[in-house]
């Protein structure tokens, strides 16, 4: 009861629980299965394990084989490769490649967040991206390791000096949201945040053309 | 008294030769395994409570929102010290303490293989841990998170001597791990009881084969990335410097090459103790102990496939990811089958919740639940959101505290009564029990759910508006009770100490042979060695303490003074010699002091005076090993019950030999590791190619090769001189064979300042090539030392054609040096045309 | 020791093979060299599924060995346990090789 109280409170701007982009979301569904299933399993082995105590109720000998053989080998080896095939399917949709997107530069450096387009000016620390259309963000640093995180639209990647790497994001909805630095980086590492804005269509054509957020009523 | 009849004579005798040194002077010289162990265990529980104290710190910042308790500054290194001191203080060493202590007992030995190494590692490891507490005190403290990651961690970004106290001391107490780790694969696998084969031995005794093994392999990595950046931090050479070809992904790489291992390498003891403990209080027999021994292989080495899965997010391609995603979740497998043992080993018993138990019983609910939540990480997508946060914060103390705290501390409250002698105090045990495990939950339980809120880890402090106030004052206050359980449970154990009754030669009903040794221990152990002839001796024969207290076992008198013990077959456990081992000494104090005194003089920036400590441990090195053998032949030795068999030093399959081929084996990771290193830089890292590469090598790499090659074969030589006792010849050819290694040596140093290799600290691949240089050189140099010391021993008359173990061992030296100067001089041979 | 090295020597073979395709893969995609990618990387496939399946034919060809049975193997609980590693091992290796069958270059 108390643990539904607390699901019930899992908004914030920074909550993985209350996403706003087809990754979170995929990611959020596969948190609450895998939440289920080892519930399940943890209420087994402890069942299991009470039983042990209650020797009225429980056959003496049960076969090795099938403790450790069908048990621990066969019924885990089947929990684990349907979980590992949900997850390749899950990531296997998010990898950076194919498809058209829009390339978002961010590079990072104690303490600030930098991004850039491919046609247009940069926007110091504020990115910029289309709704409901794929953008790859290329995540680069200057100086140390930092790790570039939306928490609402997807998962993670380093920022690390010397590499480039790629993240496909897309948000659902426009609005703003809040992006952190993930990696230790230092003494800034906990102010070492960015906002995302996502525009709608016309917004996002107009930003584009070279328009301001200001213009566009975002600043 | 519980006390069995003895006897009187050869207790007397026993006590004489195996009784440390009185007062101060015993203190320093004393090795014996039983007080080492203890020592290491008090000192891991000292490391333990200043780092749960700095847990309390963390705590208390997190407690509320916008706390202004400390800065950022002073949080970083609390919690760099807080992993790092569990890490390497605590965790590592606790479980070696409890090794070096119980093993040579469950064993039937009468101590360990090298009980002076063990003294060295203790002694290396207070030196070390001493730096670390130090540093602390004046504020330098490591702050870059306890896995160091660099750039941040490099000269530019930490210039102040923190990062390198967490390099030079981590290395020190590790070198001491290593030591830990040779002495106990070898002890298992040499110094069993007559009988005990490999089958027969005690779980407990499988789990610490595995794990020392893993500590051979798994150690060097992190031992070269450190020195590496500590090279990197002194003098420049840019390994992992992205702006001039290095990598800061060659250190994650290397530490996680320890790393995750390194988890493993803390639960397999811990299950160890479970496996061990748990048949006793369900009064039955382990159930599936070939699917155990199984499946404690297949983690061992399973681990070691598992690092890349902390490197998640780093941008390494999908399918790279799916290797290891696969590899990750298929270790839940072998821990499946241990768990599932463990029950069924209770369904077959009568189990009986005694306190032990009931800290089993808190391994089960919590390890379980940090073994789902490894799995959830171990599924990419997943790892995206979830790394980096409070969930990992969560899983990782599920696990630890689980897996390695909890069954340790039912090992203590079962372990105690055979230390102590003296039966425990009722109620206070359980008290401390369900706060720590209550309080335990609160802390850790709901942080799960914080982190996926957002809350990153390693953050100082949050805003209200987050919304993770309330689970953050339930994670504090739940560590406040969770401490204080720990306070009552430590309580009980000093209080058990000093005021309680003596308890029972048993009081478990333990079936494995510590408890066939007197309660409390008696520095020998066994006043005569068991002889077994199934996996539970005293389930056998129950009053065979007794009879061991008699002198019914083997060696059961004493001779010449010395500390003997059984050396057998590994793997059969048929007698093969009597081991003579060392009393006690300073020398492991003054080679630790040495050891100490190189990481002291780096640490101060006076790098000059290096070379000095390097002549003081080549010195005390030397007189250790001289130490040891003998100059005149004893032949077949009674060792009781009719049976009669040589001392090591007239045998080959030795203690020594088999110490040698682990140190190797940990050498050739080190250097295994280094080449990854190369070829991993010269395919990923950024700014490739260099800007120079070696000039011509090939007449200097002839030489070498040649020079070396034939240092070989004149040892090998040599040895055969010796089996036909022509000594005179053996000590020509010794000395040839040193010269031919300094001769390489020459050539090598000649590649290194003869102008043919570019400037090192201008890019990765002289800096690469100068360190695979420097490797190859101490290898020569150490050789040409070792067959000095070989001729000088031929020379004293130590070595005759019995008594020619030693020589076996600098022949493993010698080669080894010699094919790694073939091996290296050809690699960068190729590298010459590196653009 | 033997007996240890047979039972390790089967996660050796596993290690082995994890090591070796995460190496060819990294060779694969790493950066620079982009003229020829295509090839590159269909040379290092090919070399990565040989991998896989010349340590699976090896690890088949040790349990034929062990059930075959010559009489220098142990012989009980050690037999036993060294074949059940091989088993396991073999298991984990087809598992963790399946990736690869999916080729889908460097993203
Ligand atoms: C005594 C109860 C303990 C409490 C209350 C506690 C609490 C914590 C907390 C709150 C953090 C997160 C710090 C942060 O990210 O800001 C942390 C980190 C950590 N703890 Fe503990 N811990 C305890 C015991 C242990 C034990 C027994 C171990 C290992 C054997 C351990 C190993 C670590 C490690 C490795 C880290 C990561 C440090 C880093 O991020 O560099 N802890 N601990
Ligand atoms: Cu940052
Ligand atoms: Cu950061």
């Amino acid at each position: 009861m108390a643990v539904l109280l607390v699901l019930a409170g899992c908004g914030g701007d920074v909550s993985t629980l209350d996403p706003a982009g087809p990754s979170a979301t995929s990611i959020a569904m596969m948190w609450s299965v895998m939440l289920i299933g080892a519930t399940f399993i943890t209420i087994v082995v402890l069942s299991l394990l009470a039983l042990g105590f209650r020797r009225s109720v429980v056959p003496r000998r049960i076969p090795e084989s099938l403790w450790l053989g069908y048990g621990a080998i066969g019924i885990v080896s089947v929990a684990l490769i349907a979980l590992l095939i949900y997850g390749f399917l899950v990531g296997g949709g998010q990898r950076p490649i194919g498809g058209p997107a829009t390339t978002i530069r961010a590079t990072a450096q104690q303490w600030h967040w930098h991004f850039s387009y491919e046609a247009r000016a940069p926007t110091g620390a504020v990115l910029v991206m289309p709704v409901g259309h794929p953008v790859t963000v290329e995540v680069t640093a200057t100086d140390v390791i930092h790790g570039f995180w939306i928490p609402r639209l997807g998962g993670k990647v380093d920022a690390i000096p010397g590499h480039v790497n790629r993240l496909r994001l897309q948000a659902d909805r426009p609005g703003r949201f809040v992006g952190l630095c993930a990696e230790f980086c230092g003494t800034g590492h906990r102010d070492h945040s960015f906002t995302a804005i996502a525009l709608s269509p016309a917004d996002w054509r107009a930003f584009m053309d070279g328009a301001s957020l200001e213009a566009l009523g975002h600043d | 008294m519980t006390e069995p009849l003895l006897d009187p004579r050869l207790q007397r005798d026993l006590d004489r030769i195996w009784s440390p040194e009185p007062g101060w002077r015993g203190v320093l010289t004393n090795v014996n395994h039983t007080d080492i162990g203890k020592r290491f265990m008090i000192a891991a529980v000292v490391y333990f409570s200043v780092a749960g104290l700095l847990a309390m710190l963390i705590r208390a910042q997190l407690a509320s929102p916008r706390s202004a308790f400390v800065g950022p500054e002073i949080y970083g290194q609390i919690f760099t010290m807080h992993g790092t001191l569990m890490m390497f203080m605590f965790a590592i060493p606790m479980f070696e303490g409890l090794a070096l202590y119980l093993l040579p007992k469950m064993l039937g030995s009468r101590d360990m293989a090298f009980p002076r190494i063990g003294a060295y590692g203790w002694w290396c490891y207070v030196f070390g841990g001493a730096m670390l507490l130090g540093s602390m005190l004046v504020g330098k403290a490591p702050d870059g998170g306890w896995f160091m990651y660099t750039p941040l961690s490099s000269r530019t970004y930490t210039p102040g001597i923190n990062a390198d106290i967490w390099l030079l001391g981590a290395t020190f107490v590790e070198i001491s791990a290593i030591c830990a780790a040779v002495e106990i694969a070898v002890t298992v696998l040499k110094l069993r009881a007559p009988g005990m084969s490999l089958v027969r031995m005690p779980l407990f005794a499988w789990y610490m084969l595995a794990t020392s093994l893993m500590m051979v392999f798994g150690f060097p990595p992190l031992i070269l990335g450190s020195v590496l950046l500590e090279v990197e931090r002194a003098f420049g050479w840019p390994f992992f410097d992205p702006t001039r070809g290095g990598d800061s992904l060659l250190w994650q790489h290397l530490f996680w090459l320890f790393g995750h291992p390194e988890v493993y390498i803390i639960f397999l003891p811990a299950a160890g103790v479970v496996s061990t403990i748990l048949p006793v209080m369900a009064r039955t027999r382990i159930v599936g102990y070939g699917w155990i021994v199984a499946s404690i292989f297949a983690l061992a080495i399973l681990s070691f496939g598992l690092w890349v899965h902390h490197m998640f997010t780093v941008g390494i391609p999908h399918m790279a990811l799916a290797f290891f995603s696969v590899a990750s979740t298929l270790v839940a497998v072998p821990t499946a089958v241990q768990l599932f043992a463990w029950i069924a080993t209770l369904w077959q018993g009568r189990p009986e919740l005694k306190l032990p138990m009931l800290y089993l019983l808190g391994m089960f609910s919590v390890f379980v639940m940090g073994g789902l939540t490894g799995v959830m990480l171990a599924i990419v997508p997943f790892n995206w959101q979830a790394h980096d946060t409070a969930f990992v914060t969560a899983h990782l103390h599920y696990v630890l505290i689980g897996g390695f705290v909890f069954p340790i501390l039912a090992g203590i409250v079962h372990w105690l009564p055979h230390v102590t002698g003296r039966a425990r105090i009722p109620r206070l045990g359980e008290a401390a029990f369900w706060l720590i495990f209550l309080g335990f939950h609160a802390t850790f339980l709901l942080m799960h759910l914080v982190g996926l809120m957002g809350m990153r880890r390693r953050i100082d402090t949050y805003d209200a508006a987050a919304g993770w106030t309330a689970i953050n004052l339930l994670s504090s206050v739940g560590a406040f009770v969770m401490a204080f359980g720990f306070a009552l449970f430590l309580a009980d154990c000093v209080l058990q100490r000093v005021v309680n009754r003596r308890s029972g030669q048993s009081p478990w009903g333990g079936t494995t042979l510590e408890w066939a040794t007197a309660v409390p221990p008696r520095s020998y152990n066994f006043a005569s060695l068991p002889a077994v002839s199934s996996r539970d001796p005293l389930m056998d024969e129950p009053r065979m303490a007794v009879r061991l207290a008699r002198g019914g076992g083997y060696l059961a008198a004493t001779r010449y003074g010395w500390r003997e013990t059984l050396g057998v077959d590994t793997t059969t456990g048929r007698i093969l010699q009597i081991v003579v081992l060392p009393g006690s000494s300073a020398l492991p104090i003054l080679l630790a002091g040495a050891t100490g005194s190189f990481f002291l003089f780096m640490l101060a920036g006076l790098y000059g005076l290096t070379p000095l400590s390097l002549v003081l441990v080549v010195a005390i090195s030397w007189r250790w090993a001289w130490t040891t053998g003998s100059t005149s032949e004893h032949g077949e030795l009674p060792a009781g019950l009719g049976s009669s068999v040589p001392p090591h030093f007239e045998t080959q399959d030795t203690p020594g030999w088999w110490a040698s081929i682990f140190t190797l084996s940990a050498n050739g990771t080190f250097l295994a590791s280094l080449i990854f290193g190369f070829a991993f830089l010269w395919v990923v890292a950024p700014g490739w190619p260099p800007p120079a590469c070696l000039g011509p090598i090939g007449t200097e790499t002839a030489i070498a090769i040649l020079a070396s090659t034939a240092g070989s074969a004149s040892l090998a030589v040599a040895r055969r001189m010796v089996q036909r006792g022509s000594l005179g010849n053996a000590i020509r050819l010794g000395a040839a064979a040193a010269a031919g290694m300094g001769v390489a040596l020459v050539a090598v140093a000649a590649i290194a300042f003869g102008g043919t290799l570019p400037i090192v600290t201008d890019h990765a691949y002289a800096a690469v090539a100068a360190a695979l240089l420097a490797y190859v050189a101490m290898h020569l140099a150490l050789a040409a030392l070792m067959l000095a010391y070989g001729t000088a021993r031929i020379g004293t008359g130590y070595v005759s054609p019995r008594r020619s173990h030693e020589l076996a061992i600098i022949g493993q030296w010698t080669h080894y040096a010699t094919a790694t100067t073939l091996l290296i001089l050809v690699i960068l041979f190729l590298a010459q045309s590196c653009r | 020791m033997r007996t240890v090295l047979a039972i390790a020597g089967a996660w050796l073979v596993w290690a082995f093979v994890l090591a070796a395709m995460y190496a060819l893969h990294g060779m694969a995609c790493a950066p620079g060299g982009e003229a020829d990618e295509g090839r590159r990387i269909t040379m290092f496939w090919s070399l990565m599924v040989g991998i896989w399946a010349a340590a699976v034919l090896a690890a088949l060809l040790m349990l034929w060995i062990l059930w075959r049975g010559p009489s220098q193997w142990p012989g009980g609980v050690s037999r036993k346990v060294v074949a059940g590693s091989w088993v396991a091992a073999l298991a984990a290796m087809l598992l963790t090789g399946v990736p690869v069958l999916f080729p889908q270059a460097c993203g």
